[in-house]
């Protein structure tokens, strides 16, 4: 790690403030022990994805033009980074380009800001290339899944297994298909969404016997930790962020 | 077939209940996508030739027959017409069947022995020569074993992959003599010997085309079984169904396609049998048939080449590998989507062909997960076309008014702290049962919680802790 202190905007998502504030908390605490100044505007809300993918643009637009413009003023430095604990609203930001595609002077602010946006443990790995860990999770199984829009459209997936290798624990490797959530359609086609997180959480009882079940998403860890409390298992469903903050609770057992 | 695509959201909850179905599809995808990620990581190198490669070269030279696909089409047609077939445009389905119909009907036919099409099946052409009084045979075995049910084909490439084997063991058993527990092979070995006398019977084979080959003239056609072609050899009229898309410029890129094709649909480094055939017999050949027919059919295809954000679906070659990565279709199957094409494919494909008001549920059966563009090897962004569709649907009020009610209102709290500020705050006094789940009068929660928990939304929020805490630590900290 440099001696240079990065300073961090966080994007901590509307579904970690509200749903998720240990792992919101978490995120800071972590990027805090790894040096650097963690920076969060109470401005900030949404990333829009519900509209988007719902296919309700005009909304989307609303939003995302607020988006960019917060973080366009928050911006002064040409090394400030933007932070993210979620993978799919990180991913989200990226479609601004489309949907913005005929607002050039959104765009403009779009190819300022967007690029410095990193998920979590892809700035720990790819921008801090951190090599040591905060927390001992020797003797600790973790099954970690992969979060769609984490995986495919911001290549993230070594990044979050590394950090949990660096910590001591054994990885589970499951079923890498889709948990079911998807936002909206989680509640829109109930059953499908159901049935897919039925075949993942029956695929691999290995995993599902592991200490912690562990995600860089929180959409798709309510959808699984949604199935799980209707299922007898011992797993626990924590954000990666948890899982590596030694402050964080959830290591005293 | 009737299109049932409309009542997607009661037909796909029915076929969830089919546990017998589920488990085939859901084993005969996985075994099939396994075997595709095996071929295709075989050639995943990082040299220039390399599987990623081969996709973006393969896009790029459908993209360039379709933006001058006028003329690729004219060049395809002036050469097979050299080599004496005889060609025919068809502008819809209906247009297509009077094709088929008045050949057939010029060669005093009687039985007709089919390969397997998907456009065959798109332009209803079985229903309509039945209805002429044909004998019909379906020769490939899963759409030979649907066609004795009366069923439709639920997959492009695996027609029959929602039947559990054991009931075509049963069903063969009953018409055919073949014991219970009779293997994959001896199954097909029986079918095999039922058709045989159709082939020899037939005066038209019917075939569908998974190339055409603008620079020669030929259609290649790819399979396993040897059926397709026998169907293309034997009779002595071959017609050939083909959708207009199907074009590549030369035979020069058939061995990039052919490779991507057999990986990416079945796992194969080759299919069994790859048939390039132009023209009918010449005179110094001694097998193959007396005349051959193209079908070109636009059908739709038109509309789509015209639509900018739509176009890429054009480049579809068929391979179905979408499908069977698709954890969606992997537990609904196919003909929860109500129609001849279904799975990823299906859905960005059949809101144009059938149009959207028909078709607009499919775009919604998707969880967004990007597994489908991820493994499509022409690189159709299947993920956002998802999404132009629902963007369609919602522009043509398709959605309902409350559901745009909502979403306004979305955007509103979204863009307006003090909005933002209040609902956040509000949300955390709604009432939870025990203190652990949730519980709001709402249906999003309520059709949520049918089948998961929900944790109580209680306590601060992360900015009321970062405003108490966080932000103070922080400037201890860095000072």
């Amino acid at each position: 790690m440099s001696i240079f202190k990065p300073r961090v905007h966080l994007f901590i998502t509307c579904v970690a403030d509200r749903l998720g504030v240990h792992a919101a908390e978490s995120t800071v605490n972590l990027l805090r022990l790894y040096g650097c100044d963690v920076h969060f505007s109470d401005l900030q809300s949404c990333c829009g994805q519900p509209a988007y993918n719902a296919g309700h643009h005009d909304a989307a637009k609303q939003v995302a033009r607020y988006w960019l413009a917060t973080y366009d003023k928050l911006l002064t430095d040409a090394n400030d980074i933007i932070v993210t604990p979620s993978g799919s609203c990180g991913a989200m930001l990226h479609h601004y380009k489309d949907l913005l595609a005929d607002e050039p002077d959104q765009i403009a602010v779009y190819d300022r800001v967007v690029p410095r946006v990193r998920e979590l443990t892809q700035f720990l790995i790819d921008d801090l290339a951190v090599t040591e860990s905060f927390v001992d999770l020797g003797g600790v199984t973790v099954a970690y899944h992969d979060s769609c829009h984490a995986m495919r459209n911001l290549g993230v997936y070594e990044q979050p297994r590394n950090l949990l290798k660096l910590s001591g624990a054994s990885l589970v490797e499951w079923d890498s298909s889709c948990c079911g959530f998807g936002g909206l359609f989680s509640v829109k086609l109930p059953q499908i969404s159901t049935a897919m997180l039925d075949r993942k959480l029956d695929s691999v009882t290995d995993a599902l016997s592991a200490d912690f079940l562990t995600s860089t998403d929180l959409g798709c860890l309510l959808q699984l930790d949604g199935g799980l409390q209707r299922r007898s298992t011992r797993i626990k469903t924590v954000h990666i962020a948890e899982l590596l903050d030694p402050a964080n609770r959830v290591h005293t057992k | 077939m009737t299109p049932t695509s409309k009542s997607f959201k009661d037909i796909h909850e029915t076929e969830l209940t089919k546990f017998d179905m589920r488990a085939a599809v859901l084993r005969g995808t996985s075994t099939v996508d396994a075997r595709r990620k095996t071929a295709c990581t075989e050639l995943d190198t990082d040299d220039p030739s390399g599987y990623q490669a081969m996709r973006t070269r393969a896009a790029s030279i459908k993209d360039a027959v379709l933006a001058d696909l006028p003329s690729y089409l004219e060049e395809f047609a002036n050469n097979a017409e050299a080599a004496g077939a005889t060609i025919h445009f068809a502008a819809d389905a209906a247009d297509a069947r009077a094709s088929i119909q008045n050949i057939i009907r010029s060669k005093g036919a009687k039985v007709i022995v089919k390969s397997k099409s998907m456009v065959s099946e798109e332009i209803d052409l079985n229903a309509a020569l039945e209805l002429d009084g044909y004998r019909v045979i379906e020769t490939d075995l899963g759409e030979f074993i649907l066609q004795l049910e009366h069923e439709h084909p639920s997959h492009i490439v695996l027609p029959a992959v929602h039947k559990p084997k054991v009931e075509v063991e049963r069903m063969f058993n009953k018409l055919y003599d073949s014991p219970i527990g009779a293997s994959a092979d001896q199954l097909a070995q029986t079918a095999r010997r039922v058709i045989r006398q159709d082939f020899l019977d037939a005066e038209v084979g019917i075939s569908g085309g998974n190339f055409l080959v603008a620079d020669t003239g030929s259609i290649v056609i790819v399979e396993n079984e040897g059926n397709a072609r026998l169907t293309t050899s034997l009779p002595k009229c071959h017609i050939a169904i083909v959708g207009i898309e199907k074009i590549i410029p030369s035979i020069d890129d058939l061995p990039l396609f052919l490779n991507l094709l057999s990986r990416s649909a079945t796992g194969q480094r080759s299919t069994v049998f790859v048939s390039t055939i132009t023209g009918p017999k010449t005179s110094d050949e001694p097998d193959g048939p007396d005349e051959m027919h193209i079908v070109l059919v636009d059908n739709r295809r038109s509309t789509i080449l015209a639509d900018e954000k739509l176009r890429p679906i054009l480049r579809c070659i068929r391979c179905a590998a979408c499908v069977n990565t698709c954890p969606v279709y992997q537990q609904i199957g196919g003909h929860a989507y109500g129609w001849v094409y279904s799975g990823p494919i299906g859905a960005i494909l059949d809101p144009v062909l059938l149009g959207l008001e028909n078709a607009y549920h499919l775009p919604y059966a998707s969880s967004l997960c990007g597994a489908c563009t991820e493994v499509c090897p022409v690189k159709i962004p299947i993920d956002d076309i998802l999404v132009e569709h629902r963007k369609r649907a919602v522009t043509a009020s398709l959605t309902g008014s409350l559901e745009a009610m909502a979403m306004a209102s979305f955007a509103t709290v979204m863009v307006n702290h003090n909005l933002y500020e209040a609902a956040t705050r509000l949300a955390a006094v709604m009432p939870s049962s025990n203190g652990r789940t949730s519980r709001l009068p709402l249906p999003v929660i309520t059709d949520w919680q049918s089948s998961r928990d929900l944790p109580a939304i209680k306590g601060p929020r992360f900015r009321d802790v970062w405003k108490q805490r966080l932000a103070a630590a922080g400037a201890n900290h860095g000072a």
